[in-house]
């Protein structure tokens, strides 16, 4: 890990940190009765390198949960959620290309291509949600709420992370 | 830096996720009222689960240990009866004239304990027989392993017995040593902290307490109890500086603090010796 490609990662944390508090924050989003957040900062999360080693991964996407936990004000719970999605990030980009890519660089839209892209950032953020939602919740007895904000909250998510993606195309 | 960075590299990735993830869920419980009253009210039924089993074991285990007393109290009793009919064969078969020299003077009511403390200065048993089971005022109260105390307060189904755990006790009592008749006597006094001893007074120090498990047992000199009651044993004793009399510490054998059953002693002189007494007391 050069010095550049280290900017690269801080000037990506900024556009998305920024998304997320200056935009997203700021937006109440509903349906019906249901309240739900959006998040685009998984996407730092996903977007650090490949091969970067596990535990320094784990640190970073600790510090980026804290990070969000003070703005959210809800102290651990974004911490355990990125943690879970550092922790299984390599598994579920080893299960979408399997055969493998270059560990330097980052898995983002450029490097994947369209579908596999999809296939990965959705299938981690399904996960980031729930988990999320879990915490929040905090009891097997609002499975149904903590399913429905998953959901919801996963196709606005979606829809803002491929244009974010988008943008920092020009990054790689 | 670099050196931070390798000893980093070389945790174990899933302990150091285990880790983190504790850290973050106790931020969580600590931080965030919803998500902390959960826990803990989770955690709280299932200590509660846990601790109701447990309560359920422990009746168990003192199921047994009620059995056993009963079984005892049965055969203390048994052995009454038994020897109440040998004697009366006995009597009514050889000897004739010792029929009208042997009079029953104690008889006992069993009674229930139904209410009981031990932790006041001054405690009280209620017991499950009253006026209408011949309990009165000033009977003594035992159980197979010692005395409770005095009946206080009658009432037609039950009776208020001041226990010897009552400042205000005074229970007359000897030292008897476990071979030897000793035979000293003084009065047992509770000084209102621990439920399994008493102390001794007024023996005076020229006696011998020879053996630290010499047995105190009642005199009956009182109209309370039967004399030979054994109370506990010799804990622990000393002349204190400047006494003239020993300081005995008594350790109880009943367990003040889970009697179930007891006997009310009824004397059926009694009322023939106060009388007698108040006599004497006119006089003075």
């Amino acid at each position: 890990m050069n010095n550049n490609s280290l900017l690269r990662i801080v000037f990506k944390f900024i556009i998305i940190w920024l998304l997320q508090i200056v935009v997203l924050k700021q937006i109440q989003f509903w349906i019906g009765p249901y309240h739900y957040e959006v998040f685009v900062y998984p996407l730092f999360i996903l977007l650090l390198p490949a091969g970067m080693q596990i535990n320094l991964l784990l640190i970073v996407a600790f510090a980026t949960g804290l990070i969000m936990d003070g703005t959210y004000n809800s102290l651990g719970v974004h911490a355990s959620s990125s943690l879970l999605l550092a922790f299984s990030r390599s598994r579920i980009l080893n299960w979408v290309i399997p055969r493998g890519m270059d560990e330097s660089a980052a898995p983002s839209l450029k490097r994947l291509k369209l579908l596999p892209f999809l296939r990965y950032v959705a299938v981690a953020l399904l996960l980031y949600l729930v988990f999320y939602y879990s915490m929040v919740f905090f009891a097997p007895a609002f499975f149904v709420d903590i399913i429905v904000k998953s959901l919801l909250s996963f196709v606005v998510s979606m829809i803002f992370i491929l244009i974010l993606s988008g943008i920092l195309n020009g990054l790689d | 830096m670099n050196t931070l960075l390798q000893l980093l590299y070389r945790v174990n990735h899933r302990a150091l996720f285990l880790l983190l993830m504790l850290m973050s869920i106790f931020m969580i419980v600590r931080n965030n009222e919803a998500q902390g009253k959960i826990f803990w009210n989770s955690t709280g039924m299932v200590f509660g689960l846990f601790s109701s089993g447990a309560n359920s074991v422990w009746s168990y285990f003192n199921l047994s240990r009620e059995n056993e007393k009963l079984q005892r109290e049965i055969s203390v009793l048994r052995g009454q009866l038994a020897q109440d009919q040998y004697n009366n064969e006995l009597v009514r078969d050889t000897l004739q004239k010792v029929d009208s020299n042997r009079i029953q003077i104690y008889e006992y009511i069993e009674a229930k304990v139904i209410n009981n403390s031990v932790d006041k200065p001054k405690n009280y048993l209620t017991l499950n027989r009253g006026s209408r089971h011949g309990v009165k005022e000033n009977m003594g109260v035992i159980t197979a392993d010692g005395i409770l105390g005095v009946v206080r307060y009658v009432s037609p189904n039950y009776c208020q017995v001041m226990s010897i755990l009552h400042t205000d006790t005074r229970v007359s009592a000897q030292v008897k040593g476990k071979d030897v008749v000793k035979g000293f006597y003084g009065s047992l006094v509770w000084n209102g902290s621990d439920p399994s001893m008493m102390y001794l007074m007024d023996i005076p120090k020229h006696n011998k307490i020879s053996s630290k498990d010499d047995i105190v047992e009642t005199t009956g000199f009182s109209t309370y109890y039967p004399p030979g009651v054994s109370i506990g044993k010799v804990f622990y004793h000393e002349i204190p500086p400047g006494s003239s009399n020993h300081l005995i510490k008594v350790k109880l054998n009943v367990n003040m603090s889970n009697v179930r059953y007891a006997l009310i002693v009824v004397n059926k002189h009694a009322d023939e010796i106060k009388q007698l007494e108040a006599r004497v007391k006119d006089e003075q």
